[in-house]
């Protein structure tokens, strides 16, 4: 019994230590998405219309930055939402 | 600091003022002096090997012992180039390889940017290559392409900068967030900021090449013409502005129709040399060996040798 209360505590501790944690970093990670990001759109803005780095700085980077490429997709997707979002809100009779 | 390995002397200026055939005829003669030099044609429409009466399916060519020519094969540096990029993408992006990654990567070889990219490849693999020669000489191309390849170090060392900083600042909160989380962070150095780490040192490195007199210096060819004159002026401010070292105005095929005093008045703390037009074109090594014993053209070689 006394056992099954401390493992109860126990996970409520480690609920309450992870829900803490996130908290303390959400702005820290949501800032770091944004400066990766940032460094995607630099690096591989040629390649969506932005005037950017040199080619070869582009070239040579390519191949190290999958998580960036699939980074930038996602915020495409989330940057398109809101407007995707009112329009349908708008057709709605 | 960069050990000296040799002296780089560049020749640019208006097409049609003679950059080759002086390139040509300082090679020969700094060869003459028992000096081991490497002359390089990098304009992509060639014609070093004309003016040496070469006749050579092959692009490099020994005239002596003391003497080799090239000339360099812009696509085929560019295509190295790709190749060792679409390598390193097949290994780091293993699903793709069942794609044929080569056809889009060839496409990139039209992206504005790389043509002056490939001279500089080439560039570094010369110096590495011939890095034990006395002086390698470079024929450049045209002048719009010459500046571009000069101005990319510097460009590309603004942005490296930038990234690099912009890059740290993300590895910084990365590790932060780790050890919140009790993450023991991959203690292995993050690919990307290597890579920029890696790229930046070879930019410095050629920026210095550029920046320092016992290692690389450019002349001007201009003839007496308004054209030429005006085109030497914007190259050498495009020179000056990146703060590389200007040897001379050489003034090729000069006919005394303007007074040597009003046109060195434009530069007059710059050395310039005058080299009188030839009677017959100087093409074929008969005649380049009969030019280089003129009194005005030996000055000028020995004004290259106060530099060593």
């Amino acid at each position: 019994m006394l056992k099954k209360v401390l493992n109860s505590l126990r996970s409520i501790k480690n609920i309450l230590t992870g829900s803490a944690r996130s908290q303390a970093v959400d702005i820290l990670e949501w800032e770091k998405t944004e400066l990766e990001n940032i460094f995607s759109l630099l690096v591989l803005g040629s390649f969506v219309g932005i005037p950017a780095t040199p080619t070869s700085i582009t070239l040579n980077l390519l191949p190290y930055m999958e998580n960036e490429i699939q980074l930038m997709m996602d915020k495409v997707e989330t940057a398109s939402g809101p407007i995707s979002d009112l329009f349908s809100h708008l057709d709605t009779p | 600091m960069i050990k000296n390995e040799g002296i780089n002397l560049f020749f640019l200026g208006k097409g049609g003022t003679g950059k080759t055939t002086i390139a040509a005829l300082t090679a020969i003669s700094l060869a003459e002096k028992g000096f081991k030099v490497g002359i390089f044609s990098m304009d992509p429409a060639h014609n070093l090997f004309d003016v040496f009466q070469i006749n050579s399916s092959k692009s490099t060519v020994k005239l002596s012992d003391k003497l080799i020519c090239e000339e360099i094969d812009i696509k085929f540096w560019l295509k190295s180039y790709l190749k060792s990029v679409e390598q390193k993408i097949a290994r780091s992006y293993q699903y793709l390889t069942s794609l044929s990654l080569e056809k889009h990567i060839e496409i990139l070889r039209y992206s504005p940017g790389l043509e002056e990219y490939a001279l500089q490849y080439a560039f570094e693999a010369i110096i590495k290559k011939y890095k034990k020669y006395d002086f390698r000489i470079f024929d450049m191309p045209p002048t719009a392409l010459a500046l571009r390849f000069f101005n990319l170090p510097a460009l590309t060392g603004i942005w490296l900068d930038q990234l690099i900083e912009l890059r740290k600042e993300i590895l910084e909160k990365k590790k932060i967030i780790s050890e919140v989380y009790q993450r023991h962070p991959n203690k292995s150095n993050d690919n990307i900021l290597n890579q920029l780490y890696e790229m930046k040192d070879r930019t410095d490195r050629v920026i210095q090449i550029f920046q320092i007199k016992l290692l690389s210096g450019i002349y001007i060819v201009e003839n007496e013409d308004v054209l030429s004159m005006a085109e030497t002026h914007d190259i050498y401010q495009t020179i000056l502005k990146n703060k590389f070292i200007v040897l001379g105005i050489l003034v090729n095929k000069y006919q005394n129709l303007t007074d040597v005093d009003v046109i060195t008045s434009k530069y007059p703390n710059l050395p310039w040399n005058f080299f009188p037009m030839a009677q017959n074109p100087i093409i074929g090594q008969e005649k380049l060996n009969d030019y280089i014993t003129h009194q005005t053209f030996q000055n000028y070689i020995n004004s290259i040798l106060t530099i060593t």
